[in-house]
């Protein structure tokens, strides 16, 4: 009985910080993902202003309510619109940033294809 | 070969080519006489090309980049319960049947001193049981605020906003941002920026409506 309980006890403190840990580095892979307001240009993970602190701050409450990454996301997206995501969703007029790339490298493949048989002849 | 001659500065057909194709300018400037049928083609796919290219970046590039869509329109207003200067909790809820005006300021921020006697003259105009006007203070202390509205007055109910967290409910990224919320609790407008008395009360009158 006694036994038990202290094994209880041992693997409550070792998974503790462990469950600390990773709440932060789950806050800060979401906050990773979100544009500052004040900033524009880097992730609120990264932002020494107020308003990035505390929204550091909100994400880690949320997570606390346990809520899903997704959830929290949205939860910002709501509120300051797509832009909010430093990465925008593949979706919509969004994809062409996806696949106009991926075209413009099968265009300049076949170009350079002929291009260098053209020119070989 | 080709690589090199380019580097040098020698044109090679390999690199001539590319540039021919994808410009068609040659053409214009060549002392030959150009095929003609050849020189159209060349022109569409530079056009073909370049066109696409010129429209994403005039429709990128005339765009306020510091313009964030209103997301918040349209919405149920975030309900919030907060400290007013006088120590009293103010609820969103227990102003509903009233037109509210949500203004987010701080007394650090220039732009909301000239949008003062703007709110100033709103409250002179509407009767309090039809407008509420609240001031939500941010990234801000109490003593300033004191100060800032003993010398300027105060047309709002002055409400504390701790860790930016009614801020972030609404989606303000800055001061100062005004939220027009009708009698059902909707938010109708939001404008970041400074205000203009025939602004607010032009969106005053849309709220009347349904």
């Amino acid at each position: 009985m006694k036994k038990t309980f202290l094994i209880f006890l041992l693997g409550f403190f070792f998974t503790f910080p462990a469950m600390a840990q990773n709440r932060d580095q789950q806050a800060r892979a979401i906050a990773d993902q979100l544009r500052c307001p004040v900033c524009r240009g880097i992730p609120i993970a990264e932002s020494p202003s107020e308003l990035a602190q505390n929204m550091m701050k909100q994400v880690r409450e949320q997570l606390d309510e346990g809520k899903s990454e997704e959830e929290i996301l949205n939860y910002f997206v709501e509120r300051y619109g797509e832009w909010i995501l430093l990465k925008p969703k593949p979706k919509g007029i969004n994809l062409t940033l996806w696949v106009f790339p991926a075209l413009l490298l099968g265009f300049g493949i076949i170009f350079l294809f002929f291009a260098v048989r053209r020119w070989s002849k | 070969m080709a690589i090199t001659g380019f580097l040098r500065g020698r044109s090679t057909r390999f690199f001539d080519g590319g540039v021919k194709i994808l410009t068609g300018l040659h053409l214009l400037t060549s002392q030959e006489e150009p095929d003609t049928s050849c020189f159209v083609k060349r022109l569409l796919l530079f056009f073909l090309i370049a066109a696409p290219v010129v429209a994403l970046l005039a429709f990128g590039l005339t765009r306020d980049a510091r313009e964030l869509p209103s997301t918040m329109v349209g919405k149920k207003a975030p309900s919030f319960a907060l400290k007013s200067l006088e120590g009293k909790t103010v609820t969103l809820d227990s102003l509903l049947g009233k037109k509210i005006l949500v203004n987010f300021w701080a007394t650090w921020c220039g732009p909301c001193y000239q949008e003062h006697p703007v709110l100033k003259a709103v409250r002179k105009k509407y009767p309090n049981k039809d407008l509420e006007i609240l001031g939500v203070v941010y990234q801000d202390n109490e003593k300033n605020v004191r100060e800032y509205l003993k010398e300027n007055g105060a047309p709002f109910t002055v409400l504390f906003d701790p860790d930016n967290k009614t801020g972030i409910d609404y989606g303000v990224g800055g001061v100062p941002e005004t939220f027009f919320i009708d009698q059902r609790g909707i938010i109708r407008e939001k404008h970041a920026g400074i205000l203009t008395q025939p602004y607010v009360e032009f969106i005053l009158s849309r709220l009347s409506k349904p």
